[in-house]
């Protein structure tokens, strides 16, 4: 019987009726950690801002900077598990990580061993099974994809949300902070030596603007980084609602823009933190 | 008494930040008026409330922070399925299974036995659903 009659038609219905493309779940994942991988960042400034906002302190009302030290590892934590997940995320989405294949080849050895087939049907059979299992598999990736992206879109939603109020509300506190206690530092400065020793008070006040300028290059790098966040989060939501269609036009341009928007937003962020 | 929510936290933080900030202008708004003394201690009762604003901030934090631990568990639930999905795929015992059916399926072509054939196929493809 000729095989190859048989299974070209087999391998057609199965080629239209069963193709899977996640690359777009994985471009969105590389993306995503890239821009997560930013967030922590701006934690590690907490305390570092209520240590540059005593400097300006007097002695015996020095803040104490430990509670803010606290908050900083569960938040890394917390970006850090977001981050694992898209990650996972992004691997099973990953046509190279997929390494069954390999196991299919060494059938071909054990077929030959089989006194019913000869060479080309042996061929014929490997070639097969590994499309066959390759297409099996890409439907059980497709569906754990869409499953855990349905699953879970509401939990990321709230995570990047929380992360982008203390970002966008707690970390503006505390620069805005920072800047009091420098404007009160230096309007003091003025007061009490701005008669007696003008030049030297002339050039604190230099100072203060290059201080003031610093906080303000932090306070500006405010919007872009919840702008990430959003993007991070917009990015899932999309892919959960299209999760049906992975594969579609529509959502790989949609991951493509995010990855586009994404980019100059983290040049932005790092120039920030320098 | 019931907890702070984290925007109450914040509320209370921005007030004592005002406070601070409303308390130095007064001060430097009447410095030739104010004795020394009494400018030292409106200035230290200003720094107090920057501090207790920055306490109020971090606490702020702590409490948004906390509230999260809910979904964080979820999401490493998630991982843990898409990591096993990764295993469940790579799993050398998988292979076995797919090998043993597809030397049914050979054996069922060298046959030619259609019926065969499909339901061989179709075991493959119960493996991965």
């Amino acid at each position: 019987m000729n095989t190859k009659k048989l299974i070209s038609p087999l391998l057609l219905t199965l080629t239209l009726t069963a193709c899977t493309n996640l690359s777009s779940v994985k471009q969105y994942s590389e993306t995503a950690n890239n821009s997560l991988a930013q967030i922590p960042t701006v934690f590690n400034d907490f305390s570092g801002s209520c240590e540059r906002r005593a400097e300006y302190a007097p002695k015996d009302h020095k803040p104490d900077c430990s509670d803010l030290k606290d908050t900083e590892k569960p938040l890394r934590e917390v970006v850090s598990v977001l981050q694992t997940y898209i990650k996972s995320l992004g691997t099973l989405a990953d046509d190279k990580k997929v390494t069954f294949s390999k196991d299919i080849d060494g059938l071909e050895k054990e077929l030959k061993g089989l006194d019913k087939l000869d060479s080309d049907q042996v061929a014929a059979v490997s070639t097969v099974a590994k499309y066959l299992s390759k297409l099996a598999s890409d439907g059980y990736r497709r569906n754990v994809v869409k499953t855990t992206l349905k699953d879970n879109d509401t939990q990321v939603k709230t995570i990047v949300t929380a992360l982008s109020d203390i970002i966008q509300q707690d970390y503006d506190a505390l620069l805005e902070l920072e800047k009091r206690a420098a404007i009160k530092y230096y309007r003091g400065i003025q007061a009490k030596y701005g008669k007696t020793e003008p030049l030297a008070v002339m050039i604190k006040m230099e100072q203060q603007q290059v201080k003031l300028a610093e906080i303000q290059k932090r306070v500006k790098a405010i919007k872009p980084l919840t702008q990430l966040l959003d993007q991070v989060q917009q990015g899932h939501h999309q892919l959960t609602i299209q999760s049906d269609k992975l594969d579609s036009k529509e959502v790989v341009e949609l991951v493509k823009r995010f990855v586009k928007d994404s980019k100059p937003v983290i040049k932005l962020i790092k120039d920030a933190y320098q | 008494m019931s907890q702070l929510t984290a925007e109450q936290a914040r509320d209370i933080a921005k007030a004592l930040r005002k406070l601070s900030s409303d308390l130095g202008d007064y001060r430097f708004e009447n410095w030739d008026q104010l004795s020394e003394e009494q400018r030292s201690r409106i200035e230290g009762i200003e720094w107090t409330l920057l501090n207790y604003s920055s306490d109020m901030t971090a606490a702020a934090i702590d409490i948004a922070t906390d509230n999260l631990a809910e979904p964080i568990a979820q999401i490493k639930s998630a991982t843990e399925v898409l990591d096993g999905a990764m295993e469940n795929i790579n799993s050398v015992s998988k292979a076995i299974n797919i090998a043993t059916k597809t030397v049914t399926f050979a054996a069922s072509v060298a046959s030619g036995n259609a019926g065969a054939i499909k339901d061989s196929v179709e075991g493959l493809i119960e493996e991965f659903t």
